[in-house]
């Protein structure tokens, strides 16, 4: 079809050329004829006039006169013969220029080419009395056609012009159509490309899913193992044994908080978290580690403490900074093997534009930082590279589950800051916690002391403890009565809300966020028309929902985090009932 | 000059009788051709009609005439030939020729015709005095003289053709 379409104009160009040249021969012929025409015409009205001037010197046989009468017909240079015939076609009189002969009889009509014919007849008193012959010559060829040289130029030059164009015509469409033929192509390679590399992100997100839910798995079965044969022992020897038991029961419930742990610390990474930040002196909060840490890490590390004057506050979850220092920390003693300095050190730090231009999701501005440096091995790159991803772990199996980076690194993000590691080998290795710089007004929370004892609920305080769940809600039921509270309990919102109606004595409501009908935070709504003060304790296990926004619990509701102990939720009851 | 041979040598002439009827009989063939003949370079008013030739006096042309307008025609019109002792403007003659006679001269023949429409034709040969047309022999041919004056004064309108072949023109006035 291409060459269909590059071949058209071709041939209409060639055609049309051919046509103009046509129609240039056309014209040139047609004027050559019209030329002979009109010089036959002329000869003849020469003839006509020579036949009037000469009638009376034939009729009166004065051969003399019609000699002179036809003489100046001789000074045309083009003329070749004049003569003149009697009524019986003999010769009377005439003359024979530039060497032609004159016939002694009238000749004939043939004529050469080159010349034209002139014949009048000379008439008198109505009868013809003789004939005039005369021959001229036209011009010749080349003469005529130089007079159409203008003309034939012209259609030589149209014909030219319409075959470039038809040429350039034709190359240009080739041109195009290869032009198009390469874009469809490089479309189609971008295609296949894009394609390409859909399915080799799509691989790499299946491998690290894989990784990840192995990782949970093999963690979770691990702390399963611990919680199921404890609980075994314990059902067996609950009677014959109770000590043993209750050892066994102590095993299960530590195997279970492990669970619960590393699930808090996979929400971390993913960060799902439910934070609390508070405003946060990070030298204080160094200050208050110290002694957590000697005796974590250990005596072979010397810990040194470098606290920046006038560091900047920061805002973020306090005890899940202080859980990824701690975690640094551990890794660092790891890393050490045991033996070796760490090094503490807190800094301003201004990060720039150029800065934040060359690493992902770090936003230029102002930032307070915690270096943890240890003079160990160090890392080579390519572990760099990977150090935060979840279950990725250079310890042995059974020494560390590869969460404790993966924890930091969602931690950071969430609270808004950057985490960096610095390490070559043998050199040792430095990771450097970015908080955003807090401006707001100076009131860092104090670490409340935690009474020693259980809070407990007085007579008559009433809970409403509103659970989808079933589980859930016998767990949450058992731990509140445990407590010394009475408690009703609903499945979901309308059976809630029936309850609020009817018991004016609840005391408060205490209400999952994520449930099927209607959420936590409706169906307080809706209980606070019916009861203005009731005060509201909400629990979740997610953190995107309608109490905690990225991440982030509203400050003015009351939260009590999944999972919980009972000794938490002693706490948080008695706080939100004495609130 | 072959009247002034003949004139000259009148002796030789006379002795030679048969030579000269041979030439005389040539020229009146010719000049009887030429009265055939001017009928189409002349306009006479009124016109129509037949050409009527008449050959006033003596029998100078004998049956040439007869010859020269047997069968032939001038634009139409028939040619017819009169032979008259004398001529008035009532004998009905287009072109007179007029070669005298004892009963009426050429000059009285054209003193009779003046002025009417009739082309007078003499002949040096006959007579000095002349007519609208003169003929004379000059080189061996018969040439002729043409007084369009007398022509003009009589009506007749004689053609620039035939003009342009006389020897000489009396032109007619304002001309």
């Amino acid at each position: 079809m291409i060459e269909r379409s590059q071949r058209v104009p071709q041939f209409a160009a060639a055609l049309m050329a051919v046509f103009l040249l046509l129609l240039g021969v056309i014209v040139v012929t047609q004027a050559d004829r019209v030329y002979r025409s009109e010089q036959a015409q002329r000869a003849d009205i020469r003839a006509q006039v020579l036949a009037a001037s000469v009638t009376a010197a034939v009729d009166f046989s004065d051969l003399e006169a019609a000699r002179e009468a036809i003489a100046p017909f001789r000074v045309d240079p083009a003329t070749r013969v004049i003569a003149i015939y009697d009524q019986s076609g003999r010769l009377l009189t005439g003359y024979g220029l530039h060497g032609e002969k004159l016939s002694p009889r009238l000749p004939g009509t043939a004529v050469p080419s080159t010349m034209s014919r002139g014949v009048a007849p000379v008439v008198s008193g109505g009868k013809r009395i003789g004939t005039i012959y005369l021959l001229t010559d036209i011009e010749p060829l080349s003469r005529r056609l130089s007079r159409y040289a203008l003309i034939s130029v012209l259609a030589v030059m149209a014909a030219l012009i319409v075959l470039i164009l038809g040429v350039a015509q034709a190359a240009l469409r080739r041109a195009n159509a290869e032009l198009q033929d390469t874009n469809a192509e490089l479309i189609q390679q971008m295609a296949q490309r894009e394609k390409a590399e859909n399915e080799l992100r799509q691989v790499q997100k299946m491998e690290s899913i894989g990784q990840l839910t192995g990782g949970i798995a093999h963690d979770f079965n691990n702390m399963l193992a611990i919680v199921i044969g404890s609980l075994d022992i314990a059902e067996r020897r609950f009677a014959s044994n109770p000590e043993r038991a209750r050892t066994a029961i102590a095993h299960a419930l530590e195997g279970a908080n492990r669970a619960a742990s590393l699930t808090k610390r996979l929400l971390a990474f993913a960060r799902r978290s439910p934070l609390q930040p508070q405003p946060i002196d990070p030298n204080q909060m160094v200050s208050n580690m110290s002694e957590l840490l000697r005796r974590t890490l250990g005596e072979g590390i010397s810990i040194q403490t470098v606290l920046a004057g006038g560091l900047w506050r920061t805002h973020a979850d306090p005890g899940q900074l202080e859980n990824a220092i701690l975690n640094l920390c551990v890794n660092a003693r790891d890393a050490m093997e045991g033996n070796g300095r760490l090094t503490i050190e807190t800094l301003n730090a201004h990060l720039d534009d150029d800065y934040a231009a060359r690493h992902i999701g770090v936003a230029a501005g102002q930032y307070s930082a915690i270096v943890i440096s240890d003079n160990g091995p160090g890392m080579p790159a390519d572990v760099i590279e990977r150090a935060f991803e979840p279950f990725f772990t250079t310890k042995s199996v059974g020494k560390g589950t590869g969460l404790g980076l993966a924890q930091v690194y969602g931690f950071v993000r969430q609270s808004g800051g950057h985490v960096r590691i610095y390490s070559e080998v043998g050199q040792g290795t430095a990771v450097k916690i970015y908080l955003p710089r807090y401006f707001g007004p100076a009131e860092v929370a104090a670490a409340a002391e935690a009474p020693a004892e259980l809070p407990r609920g007085r007579p008559g305080e009433l809970i409403l403890v509103v659970e989808d769940e079933d589980q859930v809600r016998r767990m949450s039921v058992d731990a509140l009565q445990e407590l010394g509270y009475d408690v009703l309990e609903a499945p979901g919102g309308e059976d809630a809300l029936a309850l609020v109606q009817t018991r004016p004595d609840i005391r408060l409501l205490f209400t999952d966020v994520v449930m099927p009908d209607i959420n936590g935070r409706q169906l307080a709504d809706k209980a606070r028309t019916l009861r203005p003060e009731l005060p509201v304790l909400y629990t979740t296990g997610y953190t995107r929902n309608a109490v905690v926004h990225n991440g982030v619990v509203d400050s003015d509701v009351f939260f009590i985090p999944k999972p919980f102990t009972v000794e938490q939720l002693a706490r948080k009851m008695r706080a939100v009932l004495d609130a | 000059m072959s009247r002034r041979f003949a004139l000259w040598l009148l002796p030789i002439a006379l002795l030679a009788p048969a030579l000269a009827r041979a030439q005389g009989a040539s020229e009146t063939a010719v000049e009887a051709a030429f009265l055939a003949k001017f009928g189409a370079y002349v306009t006479w008013p009124g016109g129509g009609g037949p050409i009527v030739i008449c050959a006033v006096g003596r029998d100078v042309l004998g049956d040439a005439l007869d010859r020269a307008t047997a069968g032939q025609q001038i634009d139409g019109r028939g040619l017819v030939v009169r032979k008259l002792d004398s001529v008035d403007r009532n004998s009905g003659c287009t072109i007179a020729y007029i070669a005298g006679s004892p009963r009426q001269s050429v000059s009285a023949a054209l003193a009779a015709l003046r002025s009417a429409p009739v082309l007078t034709v003499t002949d040096s040969r006959w007579s000095s005095a002349r007519g609208m047309i003169h003929f004379q022999i000059a080189n061996d041919r018969v040439r002729f003289h043409i007084d369009d004056k007398a022509a003009a004064e009589s009506g007749l309108g004689i053609s620039s053709k035939l003009l342009a072949l006389a020897l000489s023109v009396r032109p007619r006035s304002g001309r």
